[in-house]
């Protein structure tokens, strides 16, 4: 048989010659495979995106095949495409095995070879001199969110600087703040028990989040939910649903205070519900009374008749009826009030803790106050004294609005003024991990400008990503099937915990991040603030209370305790207190809906919020302000996940890249031929910031006024061999946009096209 | 009782997302360019004034009447006594008559073996283990659905005497044993 090396070195001989980059595996003299063989089966966690699917890895010979871990029920055993693509990343000869360093000018993908020990000297030396010259606060820490996320925000603490930065602004921040706002907390989606369905762009049959797409998949095929899409474009969440709304883009909000509008006017909502649990109810309802669904089919192209029907069918299906929250979809920058909208009409609905509704997580500790008993065991929180406390404010602070964004992960792209313009202050150095802004945050050209201002940049990457490509340093972290990492909570209705563990030995010269950042730190003279000695340590103090959790959560990977529970249903409040005995008596209506809290000021929901009113005068409630989102010689640009890709990470992975090399642009026949476009032709669009090349793909699904590209592709840097070019660069063409108090960065913008 | 091992692709369930090709690719140590299966999204067409997308599986349809083992003149394809379909890539000298003779599309030429090869529903590797084809353990969407129509207690057997399933029409009776369910409009399969 062939092995990988065989293989490649044949394929040269028939192939162009590929030319790998110093520190690729690719690149490496000899032969690198596992040491030792794989093991059977292992239990671990998927990292292609950050759903962070249970998975179970069957190794047979010298081949790894990804199913999803049984053990966990709602993912169904199942995994995407990308999830069962992990062993290609593994193999992959262009993924980074060895540290490198710069040494040309940034960008010129110049780079050397070199060990651990003299990496982690240079970012010492130079971390400690933007210290000693600007202050801790001059440097920032960005990562993706996640598990891996832990240590490099620790590392910042560490090094005492505030300006920590996960992705969330360029993702899922919107929502996190809103439910913030007016709830206090983060809330689920029971998509499987529900009879009626609100959906505002987000698409779970591609942009797969395995128990929520698995969630609604039961649900459809039960036969007794209807789903009701508002997107501008045929999305195959759009084709599979009941109905489809060709909505205008970025105009979600109008249609959404409409909903209210009719629920309050017709006395829809759940009158009990809103005097027992929310506060500011009759300053939403003044707000509301505004907003008739004829005057928002006037803004959304959405028909009143339409909004009114979905309303009542809305109320009628209540309270097995929920409004999607959405993910990953900023569409204007009056997001906040959008995601506020989307949460009031589960708050009409009545159906938090309801079956079919929306509830929160129930981790140990509510579950096992609840149940009278340690039914669930629960993680110690590693706390670690002494840590330095930054003098300065975060740079995404000056301006108070933010102050729940930055809170929730910050304003990423806050570091590109202050590196530019010293704005608040200036950021000289950026450790990043796994974080790719020059694809994620808007105006791609002030990204490049910034990495190129700074003093020293760091990376740590599974590949020389297009924003590694302008570090001065990148060091190779281990992919997730060659690493352990620390328990990871994923309650839903009831407590439950999931370990990742390495599957296989590392190939080449790659650490986990753990171990990277607590190095760093060690060269920095700062190892004792990373007390624990290795992660199998770490994993320990997580679990000093109940030291049996460790070996069955390496044995089943994912692990959840007691039953399902939601505290406003009565019956599964019975069947809970059947379970355990010591539970807590039930109110007079047979649940738990006197326990419910709210970690709001008002201790209730908080459907207007006074507190908001200090930080951005006019704010604390909810209503539509107009926004202008293209000329009127533009077109809407609007972007997607694929089901193929996650964001900007896995475009250079073999088989998915060959599955999906590249994003043509989804664009009306009848717009097309005002331009002379026909299908396949290269385009070239333009918008206020940049110009960019793609392919046109003509098709019915997608309102005439807008065109549509999945995000990710149109590498500009020629490490990532096979992405590199491939389809167009959307980070390239939005300009640099946030949304207010969410923070997040705005992504639909006006573009003109034109044939190539 | 003889085995008729089938495989039925649920068009109304499949959500195009390609787990199935990509599972495919890397059990059976594949190039990354090449799949013994894969979905085709095709349109959308516009059906009852609304438009819709079809979901396509373009794979082997392990037909009862092969023709690629007519058209074989090496005698590199056989089929077992259950019905499978397979490919003797030792014996293949790499003609083609089978992939121009096959009216699916379901034969290619492997570049890793160098000879030519078909999707075997996993009977040589995964299914000759126990497990079930690669393609049907990921499936998020649990469109595909795998096992012997001729045992009246498979979930195959059961599928295929309670709902409607069609073979694509190939131009002359060759019997293939990929069954596919129709995708409905969605709005009238919730009124069902």
């Amino acid at each position: 048989m062939l092995s990988r090396r065989d293989f490649l070195a044949k394929g040269s001989a028939f192939c162009a010659i590929t030319i790998y980059a110093p520190g690729t595996l690719g690149a490496q003299s000899q032969l690198l495979t596992p040491a030792t063989p794989f093991v059977k089966e292992i239990n671990s966690i998927c990292e292609m995106c950050s759903t962070r699917c249970p998975i179970t890895v069957e190794s047979r010979q010298d081949k790894l095949f990804i199913r999803g871990n049984l053990n966990a029920k709602s993912f169904g055993g199942k995994v995407c495409a990308r999830g069962t693509s992990g062993s290609k990343l593994l193999n992959d000869p262009h993924r980074l095995v060895k540290p490198i360093k710069r040494t040309g000018p940034r960008g010129s993908g110049m780079w050397q070879e070199i060990e651990w020990e003299e990496a982690y000297q240079l970012i010492a030396h130079n971390l400690n001199q933007v210290c000693d010259r600007y202050g801790p606060e001059a440097i920032a820490v960005s990562s993706k969110s996640g598990s891996l996320s832990s240590h490099a925000f620790h590392f910042g603490k560490v090094i005492g600087t505030p300006n920590i930065f996960s992705h969330g602004s360029t993702c899922p921040i919107s929502y996190a703040v809103a439910a913030k706002v007016m709830f206090g907390n983060e809330l689920k989606l029971d998509l499987e028990n529900s009879k009626y369905i609100l959906n505002f762009g987000h698409n779970l049959f591609e942009g797969i989040n395995m128990s929520m797409t698995r969630g609604l998949l039961a649900a459809q095929e039960k036969g007794a939910v209807k789903v009701v899409v508002f997107e501008p474009r045929l999305s195959v969440m759009a084709d599979k649903a009941d109905e489809w709304h060709a909505i205008k883009p970025g105009t979600d909000i109008a249609v959404v205070l409409a909903l209210s509008h009719v629920l309050i006017e017709e006395q829809l909502y759940d009158k009990s519900f809103v005097q027992q649990h929310v506060s500011g109810f009759e300053g939403f309802a003044t707000s509301m009374a505004q907003y008739s669904p004829e005057w928002a089919s006037e803004i959304c192209d959405v028909s009143a008749g339409d909004i009114r029907r979905i309303a009542r069918e809305l109320a009628a299906a209540a309270p097995a009826a929920l409004a999607d929250h959405g993910h990953r979809c900023t569409f204007t920058p009056e997001e906040f009030d959008l995601r506020r909208g989307i949460y009031a009409i589960n708050v009409l609905l009545g159906n938090i803790e309801r079956k079919g509704g929306v509830y929160f997580a129930k981790k140990s500790k509510l579950y096992n106050k609840l149940a009278g008993e340690a039914v669930a065991p629960s993680l110690e929180k590693i706390k670690v004294d002494g840590l330095p406390t930054p003098v300065l404010p975060r740079i995404d602070l000056a301006e108070p609005q933010f102050k729940y964004a930055a809170r929730a992960g910050g304003l990423y792209q806050s570091i590109i003024p202050a590196a530019l313009l010293q704005q608040p202050y200036a950021i000289k150095a950026w450790v990043m991990s796994r974080s790719n802004p020059m694809q994620t945050v808007t105006d791609r050209t002030q990204v490049q400008n910034a990495l190129e201002a700074m003093d020293f940049v760091v990376a740590c990457d599974v590949y020389i990503s297009e924003s590694a490509a302008y570090a001065d340093v990148v060091l190779p972290e281990s992919t997730y099937l060659e690493r352990d990492e620390e328990i990871g909570d994923m309650s839903s209705k009831n407590p439950a915990y999931a370990l990742r563990q390495r599957v296989t030995e590392t190939i080449g010269d790659t650490r986990p991040s753990w171990q990277i950042f607590k190095e760093m730190a060690d060269a920095m003279a700062l190892g004792h603030h990373f007390p624990w000695q290795d992660i199998v340590d770490y994993q320990q103090r997580q679990t000093a209370n109940n030291p049996e959790l460790l070996p069955q959560l390496r044995k089943e990977g994912f692990l959840s305790f007691g039953i399902p529970l939601l505290m406003r249903e009565p019956d599964m409040v019975a069947k809970f207190r059947q379970h355990y005995p010591n539970a807590q008596p039930p109110s007079e209506r047979g649940d738990y809906g006197n326990q419910l809290q709210f970690s709001t000021p008002s201790g209730k929901i908080e459907l207007t919020s006074p507190s908001l009113e200090e930080i951005a005068p006019g704010r604390s409630v909810i209503s539509y302000r107009p926004v202008t989102l293209k000329q009127p010689n533009e077109l809407y640009f609007i972007q997607g996940k694929s089901a193929l890709h996650t964001n900007a990470a896995t475009q250079n992975i073999p088989l998915l890249f060959d599955l999906q090399p590249d994003n043509p642009v989804w664009i009306h026949p009848d717009t097309a031929a005002e331009f002379r476009i026909n299908d396949g032709d290269s385009i070239t669009m333009t918008s206020q910031v940049g110009e960019e090349q793609g392919t046109a793909k003509l098709t019915l699904g997608i309102r005439k006024d807008t065109v549509f590209a999945h995000m990710g592709f149109g590498s500009k840097n020629q490490e990532l061999t096979r992405a590199f070019g491939k389809g167009l660069h959307c980070g390239a063409l939005l300009p640099d946009a946030t949304a207010a108090i969410t923070g997040s960065n705005v992504h639909t913008t006006g573009v003109t096209i034109r044939r190539a | 009782m003889n085995e008729k091992f089938v495989l039925i692709h649920d068009e109304n369930r499949c959500i195009g997302c390609h787990a199935c090709t990509a599972a495919c690719n890397s059990a059976n140590e594949l190039a990354d360019h090449q799949n013994r299966a894969s979905i085709d999204v095709k349109g959308p067409y516009l059906i009852d004034g609304e438009l819709h997308y079809r979901y396509l599986r373009v794979s082997c349809e392990q037909c009862d009447r092969p023709a690629c083992i007519r058209a074989c003149p090496y005698g590199a394809i056989s089929q077992t006594i259950d019905g499978v379909v397979s490919f003797n890539h030792d014996r293949c000298k790499g003609c083609l008559m089978c992939v121009a003779a096959c009216p699916t599309g379901g034969c290619f030429y492997n570049k890793q073996v160098k000879a030519t090869d078909n999707c075997d529903f996993c009977m040589k590797s995964r299914v000759a283990e126990g497990l079930q084809p690669a393609c049907v353990t990921v499936c998020p969407a649990d469109a595909l659905i795998f096992g012997n129509a001729n045992d009246p207690n498979s979930e195959v057997h059961k599928h295929l005497s309670t709902v409607l399933t069609y073979n694509r029409s190939i131009g002359y009776d060759n019997k293939p044993k990929l069954y596919r369910v129709a995708s409905q409009v969605a709005s009238e399969r919730s009124r069902v």
